[in-house]
């Protein structure tokens, strides 16, 4: 089961282009918009990278940007549980990330090797999230025109 | 050209030296987290910060510098806030530097 792999959607035809050079102009603004994945390597609360990441990816969709996915990876797979319930005062890091998917369809994507370790299964996890093998980080690096990592 | 974003202290990390040896010039290089407290004014960091910025231009995550309760930044250093960090991201391809 370790190798599982889920493809996240279908690629654009080349599959593999360079990565930096397809912004393409919204038709309708005539801005430019880029496809946007993030990779996501530490755990919610203990440090700032969960809060970094999401609000620059709000920022991102409120500028007119695709965000495809949020990858997790190592203890940032525990951005995924819907386990978690922080006092009323305090942000829900992983409701957060579900909402986004909801309302922006950014895929919630979490490393099955990783989840394993950590006690991560998808019976537990926020509503619009996956687990998916490395290749789906791989095929996310791809198909974005900007990659960012967020981490320690 | 490349952005770079550094997100952490100078204080408890080398990677901003390291950062410096692979940074072409004109590269921007944008302090996130605890990176921002490498712009602090009157810092052991400030004469190697005012060396960057004749070469490449330096930005700090302003919700970042606010959190940290950092007022005095050196001069020369634009602040931006996250809507500037996607600008940024538009803008060049990005390393981060973790």
């Amino acid at each position: 089961m370790y190798c599982e792999y889920i493809p996240v959607s279908p690629l654009p035809a080349p599959c593999i282009r360079a990565s930096n050079d397809n912004k393409e102009k919204c038709p309708e603004t005539e801005k430019t918009t880029v496809r946007i994945g993030i990779l996501l390597k530490q755990g919610p609360y203990n440090h700032q990278a969960s809060d970094t990441a999401y609000k620059f990816a709000e920022a991102a969709i409120r500028k007119g940007h695709t965000v495809e996915a949020v990858f997790l990876y190592n203890d940032g797979v525990i951005n995924a549980t819907r386990l978690m319930d922080p006092p009323r005062d305090d942000r829900n890091i992983a409701a957060r990330w579900s909402e986004l998917n909801n309302r922006h369809g950014v895929e919630i994507l979490a490393c099955i090797a990783a989840s394993k370790r950590r006690g991560i299964s998808e019976d537990i996890m926020i509503k619009g999230s996956a687990i998916c093998g490395l290749g789906a980080l791989t095929e996310l690096a791809v198909r974005c025109d900007r990659l960012l990592t967020f981490g320690d | 050209m490349t952005l770079h974003t550094i997100n952490k202290s100078p204080f408890e990390s080398r990677i901003l030296e390291t950062c410096l040896r692979f940074t072409q010039e004109g590269d921007p290089i944008l302090f996130i987290e605890n990176g921002v407290y490498a712009v602090q004014s009157r810092s052991r960091f400030s004469p190697l910060l005012e060396s960057i910025r004749l070469s490449n231009p330096v930005y700090a995550l302003q919700p970042d510098l606010a959190a940290r309760g950092i007022t005095e930044i050196l001069d020369g250093i634009k602040t931006v806030d996250y809507e500037g960090f996607v600008d940024l991201v538009e803008t060049y391809k990005v390393n981060n530097w973790l």
